[in-house]
């Protein structure tokens, strides 16, 4: 008996040990106290493309001749406007899936717009009703270069949306915090774009604050634009518009 | 704690999607166009662009002078110059001399009348540099605007490369200049029409007598042997002011 009464003992002797050195491998491994762990990876954003119908062909404002840039113009102090609200292109955004967008439209010709020289007197308002003063045009307006070192003018942009399905408000963001105004899903409705590059994003169409998730969206945008008057200018030999304009999309 | 500290660690990873890279696209757009001149024509009295020839015939050699003080002056009959435009426009015209072979030191007549200064400005090659040259004059402009009301217009010495008025020009009791004109860089010989010799007047047609006023280099200075044609060219353009 005491024969068998030693065994369990000495089991239980080995459990001991055994637990003994589990416990002390235990002490060993944490000696240094801590460890890195790295969790690498990436989530992809979506492959959006954008693209217009002009399919990389300029947008041609046509020729003007000089002689009817009359030296008193129609808008904005002196100045001429010879495009008004002309189609100028479609734009769109493909998705292969669904994603969050944001557009941007930034001036790569930006301080050749003229802003003209006395805001008090603008007799023609842009969308939503501002005057197209010099604070505006300075903000909304796009260049159109130069000539020899007087800026030609300016032309302003204006978008509607005509994403299918439920994308119908577009809302543009100047900061993080709020958005300048979002376009109601109206007919005919038009809002003009800045041209400091503040992103533009689409949203559903119950709601301006929410944005809409979709794999395909698009604008209708618009174009005005006004030329000095030609007693600034020179008229003695052809003036060359020359604006750029960059579209920028973002997805989410 | 050591399970504590790997969730942690997950956490971070897992809650940091602000700094994943949000995919991008961009197009650029060209927005292009031109602005024309006004569309001006002149007319030397054969149609709009249409040249017109100045011909002498022949000159006698017995009726040139010897005297090297006293060059031959050629009177001859002007001719109409009418400018044309599609509405109004700040213009003007340029000469640009095509056959550079003025003769220099000619004592030039306008109408009979000598230039007060000799230079060889203003002055057009006869197409031999040794048969002398000419100078050209043009009455007071008679200008009218859209409305077609009469406009008071003043020719001006405009220099083209520089896009100034040089100097009024002043004008004879005939309305004839009388004033050698300062020619840009190029040499090329601006006029503006003008409301008073400094400041452009918006007119839509104006119409004045081009006078062509040759100075034949005295005829011992000419040579002997075949004659000498005379060859003159000179191109007159619009300018826009």
């Amino acid at each position: 008996m005491n024969h068998f009464s030693k065994k369990p003992f000495c089991a239980s002797a080995a459990a001991v040990l055994m637990f003994g050195v589990l416990a002390s491998a235990q002490a060993t491994a944490a000696t240094p106290s801590s460890a890195n762990l790295a969790v690498k990876g990436k989530i992809a954003p979506s492959a959006c493309t954008v693209s217009t119908n002009l399919a990389g062909a300029p947008f041609n404002l046509g020729d003007h001749l000089s002689e009817v840039l009359d030296n008193t113009g129609n808008v904005h102090t002196g100045m001429r406007e010879v495009a008004h609200q002309v189609d100028m292109m479609s734009l769109s955004v493909d998705c292969p899936s669904v994603a969050i967008v944001q557009i941007a439209f930034t001036d790569g010709a930006r301080g050749t717009q003229f802003t003209g020289n006395n805001s008090a007197n603008s007799s023609t308002t842009m969308a939503g009703g501002n005057p197209f003063n010099a604070v505006n045009v300075e903000s909304h307006g796009f260049g159109l270069g130069k000539s020899g070192d007087q800026k030609i003018g300016f032309y302003a942009i204006m978008m509607k949306p005509t994403s299918p399905g439920e994308a119908k408000f577009l809302c543009q963001k100047i900061s993080m915090e709020a958005n300048s105004g979002c376009m109601p899903p109206v007919k005919n409705g038009w809002q003009h774009a800045r041209s400091t590059g503040e992103p533009i994003t689409w949203r559903s169409v119950n709601t301006s604050t929410t944005n809409l998730s979709a794999n395909k969206f698009g604008m209708d945008i618009s174009l005005n634009a006004y030329i000095q008057n030609r007693a600034t200018l020179s008229s003695v030999k052809e003036i060359l518009l020359d604006g750029r304009m960059v579209v920028t999309m973002t997805t989410l | 704690m050591k399970t504590a500290k790997l969730i942690t660690v997950l956490i971070l990873a897992i809650g940091a999607p602000t700094t994943f890279a949000a995919g991008t696209d961009s197009v650029t757009i060209r927005v292009k166009g031109t602005i024309k001149p006004v569309a001006c024509t002149v007319d030397l009295g054969y149609g709009a662009g249409v040249a017109a020839t100045v011909d002498f015939g022949d000159i006698e050699a017995t009726s040139l002078n010897v005297d090297p003080n006293s060059p031959t002056h050629i009177l001859t009959n002007g001719f109409g110059l009418h400018v044309a435009c599609g509405a109004d426009t700040h213009v003007g015209l340029v000469f640009s001399n095509t056959a550079n072979t003025v003769t220099p030191g000619l004592q030039h007549h306008v109408h009979g009348q000598p230039l007060t200064t000799v230079t060889k400005f203003g002055e057009f090659g006869l197409g031999d540099a040794k048969a002398g040259s000419y100078v050209m004059s043009l009455t007071h402009p008679e200008a009218t605007n859209n409305a077609g009301t009469e406009v008071a217009a003043q020719w001006s010495n405009y220099d083209v490369a520089a896009k100034i008025h040089v100097k009024p020009i002043a004008v004879n009791p005939t309305g004839s200049m009388v004033e050698v004109l300062v020619p840009s860089a190029d040499g090329s010989i601006g006029l503006g029409v003008t409301s008073n010799g400094t400041t452009p007047v918006l007119v839509k047609d104006f119409r004045a007598n081009l006078s062509v006023n040759p100075t034949i280099a005295p005829k011992n200075t000419l040579g002997t042997g075949a004659g000498i044609e005379l060859n003159g060219s000179a191109t007159v353009s619009i300018i826009y002011l």
